[in-house]
């Protein structure tokens, strides 16, 4: 089938089998870099990618539902302002994910990020714990992606200039 | 170069191959049968190899295909490419293989027991009349790994050269395994080792197997072959019993055990497991006299010598985890215990020179205060087994110990790996090896090569992969490139600028990776001490770790957050292996709390293998503190919960 989609800001039409799963759609017909892995559908979490904003397992996607869709990987995510936010956030708070799950990291913490940005209520701490889950690597215990996900909510919002005001 | 060049085949003119495995095993294959495939599909069987299949791998061999046996579960009978990788997934479920469990003889002649080895110092007393015995077992189970994701090699013909691209560990072994089977020169393969970051073995062995079947395929159909697989693979069943003698005040006296080691359907290296394990099953207290004994046995399950740090961890855990049994045998808290019975110097041994126990009782002192240790112990201690008060158990335990990295001196003396390193005609320090390329560990070793060298300002150290370089420096298992290979890379450095006076460079040394001039078969690689907290509350029985706190020291060059994150997967990887469950709960989640101390005795070390024997022992502790039927078992599960607190009310 055919299909048009967004990849990274860019504008691409494909011709690819309609089920064929998004993250090899990405590395086979679009090459993106950072999507070395394929797990079949194991949930390694590994191939996260945001499909309009929203954190999505690339493994599970297949390729029909992605026609007309925008999504972002960690190769073009990374050269964005946005990613500053994250990349700062990690320093401060003196944490370093391993260089294997990092794409999928930081595609996760901006998918949450981006959920609360604009809002203006508290980081619900159980939601973002749960969502923690997701990525299958042990490089980083969850009180540390929490505050990784906080500071990087600030960052976000000062650079943003977004007020917060807390509901009473 | 290996991406570019990938990238620059076309994909229309590939073939993609997948395995096809046995539904059960061991198991003897009888018939496999299989609908006429169309032409665009081919397969690679035992028959495509006129001269066998099975390569060497350190000193055992390894069948990349078998058609008439299975010993264990992922082991591949054949493989099946075709157009892409779909359609050849489809195709594979056309392929009937009909197995039938092997005889009680053949299973018997083929997992038969292996080689044994034995440790000793000291005279026991002969009258042990008055001492107290304390005795505990820990098992260790197996656990298969499937690898999350699939790993892919990739294989395609340049003139007369053959190209592999994989994932891998070990370069050489690859390079070395496709030239055997394929019958091709060593120099003919060139192998292109794509970014390693599995955590278990799937990177050691599996590669080798994946790239024997490509390379074959590649030859056969002529055109670039990839084949994406699972990898398989599984930790050793590890079985210890101990028996301690000890005085009346609590000190221990003399001490026995017994290891079995279960390592797997294909020799690796025996002894070094059994080395490794016997280094690991040394008490960290005073003892008068130790015997060990480790023998190794075959067992229906992937090659298991290296997988992580074992057998050393699992060794150094049934050493923690007893001495906690010793401690609340006199109803003590660990850290009382071990205030007396822990100090002064471990004897020199064959296996480890002796060790420093005061100042793992320096290393332990702060994170017992933080923890708050012996509040929450005793406070633990009231409520073991009781679930009738509070809808859940708490429990805390403490562990300490020293850790090793890298292979023994004897096999350093066996098997002989290499690095190269080169000065420049400009001055600049180029180390070639053939470890997987990482860049804290790149980084790592340029730092160390400019303060070893004293580089001016205007040259540079460059640490390069070896893509198309006979060069061996062995597989990075077990610490290796942490552990010998910085002090080896020193005194090359040293060499290389005493060769500089007395001529031009460029220079060359080609030195050896490993220490084979250790007095002990190992040297210390930094120490660790751990305390772990958990809960488990009585509708799940899950054993939930609410919070850890470790103290490990740190080489001075090491980088202080690369440290950070690997220790924190080593703490969690660790726990989730023993059945071990992270807090989720918003008002406590689970927190890893890591003190590095800088270790000025070493500019580089690797504590891991021995803090994954430490996570190992506390949690079983801890474990005990909640429920005292459970036992020294892992992986532990919420059914043994069950039936020990079960068994607990049977009694009480």
């Amino acid at each position: 089938m055919r299909i048009e989609l967004t990849v990274d800001g860019k504008y691409l039409a494909l011709s690819v089998s309609s089920d064929k799963p998004l993250d090899l759609l990405l590395q086979e017909d679009v090459e993106v870099r950072n999507l070395r892995d394929h797990c079949d559908g194991a949930m390694c979490g590994q191939c996260l990618v945001l499909l309009d904003d929203k954190a999505v397992f690339s493994c599970l996607t297949p390729a029909f539902m992605v026609r007309g869709r925008t999504i972002t990987t960690f190769d073009g995510f990374q050269r964005t302002r946005d990613y500053r936010d994250i990349e700062k956030a990690f320093a401060s708070c003196h944490i370093r994910p391993c260089e294997r799950c990092l794409p999928a990291r930081v595609m996760l913490i901006e998918s949450i990020v981006r959920r609360y940005e604009t809002g203006t209520g508290e980081l619900q701490d159980a939601e973002v714990l749960q969502e923690a889950g997701l990525v299958r690597c042990h490089c980083l215990d969850s009180a540390a992606f929490l505050a990784v996900v906080r500071e990087a909510l600030a960052n976000r919002r000062k650079r943003k200039n977004v007020r917060r005001t807390k509901i009473s | 170069m290996a991406e570019h060049m990938r990238s620059s085949l076309n994909k229309s003119s590939k073939s993609y191959g997948t395995l096809v495995f046995p539904a059960s095993a061991p198991s003897r294959i009888t018939d496999i049968r299989t609908a006429e495939p169309d032409s665009r599909y081919f397969t690679v069987r035992t028959s495509d190899f006129p001269d066998g299949c099975s390569f060497p791998f350190l000193s055992g061999t390894i069948p990349a295909l078998s058609e008439d046996r299975a010993l264990h579960p992922g082991q591949p009978i054949m493989a099946i490419f075709g157009p892409d990788h779909e359609s050849v997934i489809l195709a594979r479920r056309s392929f009937k293989v009909d197995v039938v469990p092997l005889a009680a003889e053949e299973y018997e002649s083929t997992f038969a027991q292996g080689a044994s080895d034995s440790l000793s110092w000291g005279n026991p007393k002969e009258d042990r009349e008055g001492l107290r015995l304390v005795s505990s077992t820990y098992k260790d189970e197996f656990h298969y790994h499937v690898s999350p994701v699939l790993i892919s090699c990739e294989c395609w013909i340049d003139g007369e050269k053959l190209h592999v691209e994989v994932p891998t560990q070990w370069p050489a072994n690859v390079r070395r395994a496709v030239a055997a089977t394929c019958q091709m020169a060593e120099d003919a393969v060139i192998v292109h080792q794509m970014s390693v970051m599995q955590r278990y073995d799937e990177d050691l062995i599996w590669p080798s197997i994946m790239a024997v079947i490509t390379a074959k395929a590649c030859q056969k159909a002529g055109m670039p072959c990839v084949l994406r697989s699972h990898a398989y693979s599984a930790s050793p069943t590890v079985e210890i019993h101990r028996n301690t003698w000890c005085a009346e005040d609590g000190s221990p006296v003399d001490e026995e055990c017994e290891a079995v080691l279960h390592l797997g359907a294909w020799e690796l290296d025996d002894r070094e497991a059994m080395r490794q394990c016997l280094a690991g099953l040394e008490p960290v207290y005073n003892l008068q006299s130790f015997r060990a004994e480790v023998s190794v046995r075959r067992s229906p399950t992937p090659p298991s010598t290296f997988f992580r740090g074992s057998p050393f961890s699992e060794a150094a855990a049934s050493a923690e985890i007893h001495a906690t049994r010793i401690a609340s045998s006199l109803e003590l808290p660990f850290s009382k215990w071990k205030s007396y019975a822990r100090t002064g110097k471990r004897p020199f041994t064959d296996y480890m020179p002796s060790v420093d126990l005061d100042s793992l009782q320096a290393l332990s002192g702060p994170i017992i205060e933080e923890s708050d240790f012996n509040r929450k112990w005793a406070s633990y201690a009231t409520q073991t087994d009781d679930f009738s008060l509070l809808s859940f158990n708490r429990g805390i335990a403490l562990a300490e110990g020293v850790s090793v990295a890298g292979f023994s001196t004897s096999f350093s003396r066996e098997h002989s790996f290499q690095a190269r390193l080169t000065l420049t005609e400009k001055q600049n320090l180029t180390l070639l090896t053939s470890f997987p390329q990482r860049d804290a560990y790149a980084a790592l070793m340029k730092k160390m090569i400019e303060l070893e060298s004293d580089l001016g300002e205007d040259n540079e150290a460059i640490v390069l992969d070896n893509d198309a370089v006979m060069l061996d420096s062995g597989p990075d298992v077990l610490g290796r490139a942490m552990g010998h290979f910085p002090s080896q890379l020193s005194s090359a450095c040293t060499k290389l600028r005493l060769q500089e006076k007395e001529g031009n460079p460029p220079f060359s040394i080609v030195f050896s990776a490993d220490e084979e001039l250790m007095p002990c078969e190992f040297e210390p690689s930094g120490a660790a001490a751990l305390v772990l907290e958990l809960r488990m509350d009585s509708v799940s029985f899950t054993p939930t770790v609410v919070e850890a706190w470790l103290a490990t020291t740190k080489g001075t060059l090491n980088n202080r957050e690369a440290c950070l994150s690997t220790m924190r997967e080593e703490v969690a990887s660790a726990l989730a292996e023993c059945g071990a469950k992270p807090s989720e709960d918003p008002a406590r989640p689970f927190k890893i709390n890591i003190t590095l101390q800088d270790d000025t005795g070493h500019t580089v070390t690797d504590t891991s293998s021995c803090v994954r024997g430490l996570v190992k022992a506390a949690f079983l502790s801890a474990l005990g503190q909640c429920v005292s039927q459970v036992g020294n078992r892992l992986p532990v599960s919420a059914a043994d919960i069950e039936k020990a607190y079960r068994n607990r009310e049977g009694k009480s």
